[in-house]
């Protein structure tokens, strides 16, 4: 019975089916229907491309050059009007995206793929990078807002935004301009190189070595004056997890209980470096670094210490730091709200491990703690699982933002580890005049 | 003035070289076998004519740098002049008058609906003028030839002299597509004006609808022809890539085009055909380095469909022509970078960079199942791409062999049918089977050619469309057991 009815059901079916493929106008609808459920996503693409460059086609529109067409949908469009109008004429441009810029300035130019730049890959530190640039006649350098693998895994991801070598002169919508300084300037407080290389003096403890160690490795007590932040700069060979914590002692030579630090992990063979920012407890007088193996497998068999220090702190300064940011159980982190000061630009430095791409930005608020929206600042590419990269960014804030939040974020298949994340306030030069878009 | 000199371009680029290179064909295919296939041959000549501009330009400027605009306009003026005085001195003009007086009275068959749908797709113009050039390739590329264009000069083809701080873009493809943005500068009011070197990837973007829409024409009518032909906008990309003025739609029409040609020397096995799929393959090559890859496809097909025409001497007409276009840019390519072709960078091969690394994962491909996904698959998988344009075809072909069960035909009757009426259905099937055994070839041996970029896909997009096109006109329409004369 049942099989009959549905027989019958089937039979109807047919009967309409039959009847359909007889009527041209049915068939023609049909297609119609088809063809108009599979372009209407082409034609809202096609629309919104359309859109985003103009909402009225006006006749003096039609008659502009293509540049001057760029102006309302492109981000870099104010940046080319810019370099046009303010840059030298035969200045050299590095550029790390090798596309409208040459079309529409007809400046001269290197492409970070230009053979040339291998060298400058290659560079040992920061300044033999800026000096090697120089070398070539490199004045400028153009940036878009999205993370390169050269950029990446190279040392230009902290040195565009180190202040001692360049200037953030221009931003729009995440492409930016720098400018590379006639020379370097080591003014700046947070300037790691300065410390480490350039002036030894400065360095408190230069050399801490230690060899062959299966167990807790100890630094020399280290006398702490008043400088309110150190820099340890930790390069270490070996395998497995280990800690590093630091003993205080006060003026009683009271021993204050260790505090954990900072986790580091090695596979065999492979050197870690890091960068650490320590700022002592308010009443320590020494200070002892401690190394401990997480269990015996680990083992540590070359470590390199220095330790230098950092003056004290502009008291504006934002000195939010955090150890160790796991990005695994979230995509987004976000920093807690922080006033933005006018005049102020703001250095992120932080340490980024693990695999995948991480974008940082700040998320910018009015007077009245409305959201103003997003602005990109940098983004970085990171393969390898153990060793960490220096990362950082150079934070402007826009005109109306009185507060900002900085995020940090990552794409869906990767696995990140953000460490020891610092921000630091710094004045803007003044003879340098900073447009953002 | 300018106006003068836009019309004239678009008029001698797109109409009149196409126009002289066929009819100087005809000459040789007077035959009465051939000419069902006429129309078709026009569009693929129409299309072949600014190739042929651009080839022309290039060596005339290679051997003769640094002339003025008019030398060189003149003298490609000349080019396609002079085979109009050998047409005339032999007495071809009967021929001529022929195909124009049998075009002039299909003419009068056109009514307000082919008129609707032509001006519908004449919109697909409307970017040349409303969007500037914003991509990156297509600023690589329109850079490129405004470089050429000031210099006069194509010795400094691909740009690769680091002391003059010009760029780096150490390209092997040959030049086809950058010598004809050169050709649409000679007739702009500035390199800042770029319309008509931009109306390029419209122009192939109509001509490759219109070639779909003739083929189809020819077995199920011309409306459904031209609605079915409309599939070619399913996957946005395709659309999208020719507002941006991207190489793209010009390379697939050339990639294309070959095929169209074998259909022909499948069905007639003759080897004046043959001539002319080496043609277009030479075109197909000269477009793009992607050429090189339907020419290891047509002969793998040659091998299936016309072993016949593959002898001696066809082979070496065809190695000879093929070489005489291609050989310099191949030669020059080995003298500057040492290989002939590929896309390398010396940045990228440092082992610090990890850039196999970083493009595996940006573009989602890192491990087995994300490169099955998104790199195998991504035609089915990349919505934003391309739609449902790859399901499609698979859709309709349940539907047909649902209804064949309905109607208690055997499975493989329509496609049977549509296999031995169809030789193009058949070239299609064929293609798109020999490009997934490469694509997972290439993945096997850790190579991203196919796979790195969603554009790649796009060359076997006109092939999945014709598929989609007859499939579904199986589904609606009467096939003509006769293709028309």
């Amino acid at each position: 019975m049942k099989n009959e009815n549905i027989r019958k059901e089937l039979l109807v079916l047919k009967e309409i089916a039959f009847l359909a493929s007889r009527s041209n106008v049915l068939k023609t609808l049909f297609l119609g229907l088809i063809l108009s459920l599979l372009l209407s996503n082409s034609f809202e693409k096609i629309v919104k491309n359309f859109n985003s460059f103009r909402a009225d086609v006006s006749t003096s529109y039609l008659h502009m050059s293509d540049f001057n067409k760029t102006q309302a949908g492109t981000g870099w469009s104010n940046i080319l009007h810019y370099i046009k109008e303010k840059t030298e004429q035969d200045a050299i441009f590095l550029l790390f995206r090798n596309a409208e810029f040459p079309l529409y300035t007809k400046r001269k130019h290197i492409t970070y793929l230009d053979p040339r730049m291998v060298n400058v890959y290659q560079s040992e530190n920061e300044t033999t990078l800026y000096t090697r640039l120089k070398d070539l006649n490199i004045s400028y350098i153009y940036v878009p807002p999205y993370p390169n693998a050269v950029r990446s895994n190279t040392l230009f991801s902290t040195f565009l935004n180190n202040p001692a070598y360049t200037t953030l002169l221009m931003e729009s919508h995440g492409y930016r301009l720098y400018k590379i300084k006639t020379s370097p300037d080591f003014s700046y407080r947070f300037d790691f190189s300065r410390q480490l290389i350039h002036t030894p003096a400065t360095l408190m403890h230069a050399y801490t070595k230690y060899k062959q160690y299966k167990r807790r490795l100890y630094s020399p007590l280290m006398k702490i004056d008043d400088a309110s932040a150190y820099l340890i700069d930790v390069t270490f060979s070996g395998k497995g997890n280990i800690k590093l914590v630091v003993n205080e002692t006060n003026a009683s030579g009271v021993e204050f209980l260790s505090t954990p630090w900072a986790l580091f992990h090695a596979d065999a063979n492979t050197t870690i470096h890091s960068r650490i920012l320590y700022k002592p407890s308010l009443h320590t007088v020494k200070a002892k670094f401690v190394y401990i193996p997480e269990n015996d497998q680990s083992e540590i068999t070359s470590a390199t210490t220095r330790i230098s220090k950092l003056a004290p702190l502009d008291t504006s300064a934002v000195r939010s730091w955090i150890l160790q940011i796991d990005l695994d159980r979230a995509n987004y982190f976000v920093t807690k709200k922080t006033k933005a000061e006018k005049g102020k630009q703001y250095y992120i430095a932080s340490d980024i491990a693990g695999k995948g791409i991480v974008y940082l930005y700040a998320k910018e608020y009015n007077i009245l703690g409305r959201p103003l929206g997003s602005k990109y600042i940098n983004a970085i590419f990171t393969q390898a699982k153990t060793k960490k990269k220096s990362f950082s960014g150079l934070y402007i804030p826009s005109k109306d933002a009185a507060f900002f939040q900085l995020a940090y974020q990552r794409t869906e298949d990767s696995n990140i580890t953000v460490y020891n994340h610092t921000v630091y306030a710094i004045d803007y030069p003044k003879d340098v005049c900073y447009v953002a878009q | 003035m300018e106006f003068v000199y836009s019309l004239f371009f678009v008029l001698f680029t797109y109409f009149f070289t196409g126009t002289t290179l066929f009819i100087l064909t005809l000459r040789f295919y007077a035959e009465a076998s051939f000419r069902k296939y006429y129309r078709i041959w026009y569009i693929l000549f129409l299309g072949t004519g600014p190739i042929v501009v651009a080839w022309l330009l290039e060596n005339t400027m290679y051997f003769f740098p640094g002339h003025t605009k008019r030398f060189y306009a003149s003298l490609i003026v000349l080019y396609f002049v002079l085979p109009w005085l050998y047409l005339y001195i032999h007495r071809t003009e009967t021929v001529v008058k022929r195909t124009v007086k049998h075009y002039i009275e299909t003419l009068h068959a056109y009514n307000v609906y082919d008129i609707f749908v032509a001006l519908a797709i004449a919109s697909i113009f409307s970017p040349i003028v409303i969007l500037p050039v914003v991509g990156n390739d297509p600023c690589q590329y329109f850079y490129v030839a405004q470089h050429i264009f000031d210099a006069r000069d194509f010795h400094m083809y691909p740009l690769i002299d680091q002391n003059t701080n010009s760029g780096y873009l150490p390209w092997t493809h040959p030049a086809g597509y950058v010598s004809l943005l050169v050709w649409g500068l000679f007739f702009s009011h500035g390199t800042e004006y770029m319309y008509l070197s931009k109306s390029v990837n419209p122009f192939y973007l109509f001509m490759t609808y219109y070639l779909l829409y003739e083929l189809l024409k020819n077995h199920y009518g011309r409306f459904y022809g031209s609605l079915s032909a409309l599939l070619l906008f399913s996957a946005p990309l395709y659309p999208m890539l020719a507002a941006q003025f991207h190489i793209d739609i010009f390379r697939i029409f050339f990639f294309f085009a070959p095929f169209v040609f074998l259909s022909a020397l499948w069905e007639t096995r003759q080897d004046k055909v043959f001539y002319l799929v080496t043609a277009a393959l030479a075109c197909g090559a000269y477009a793009h380095s992607i050429g090189l890859l339907a020419i290891f496809f047509t002969g793998l097909l040659l091998l299936v469909c016309c072993k016949k025409t593959l002898q001696i001497k066809n082979i070496v007409i065809s190695s000879i022509a093929l070489g005489a276009v291609l050989g310099p840019r191949y030669y020059q390519n080995y003298l500057h970078f040492g290989y002939i072709i590929g896309d390398k960078s010396i940045v990228w091969s440092l082992d610090t960079i990890h850039h196999s690394a970083f493009t595996a994962f940006s573009r989602h491909l890192d491990g087995t199942y994300n490169l099955v996904l998104n790199g195998f698959l991504k035609g089915f998988t990349d919505f934003e791409s391309f739609g449902f344009s790859f399901f499609y075809p698979v859709c309709v072909l349940l539907l047909i062999v649902l209804r064949d069960g309905f109607r208690k035909q055997k499975l493989s009757h329509t496609l049977t049918s549509l296999f031995k009426d169809n030789p193009l259905f058949r070239i299609c099937v064929i293609v798109l089977g020999i490009w997934y055994a490469s694509t997972l070839f290439s993945t096997l041996l850790g190579k991203y050619s196919f796979i790195k970029n969603s554009r790649y896909l796009l060359t076997i997009y006109p092939f999945v469309v014709y598929i989609s096109a007859v499939l579904t006109l199986e589904l609606f329409a009467h096939r003509k057991r006769k293709t028309p004369q």
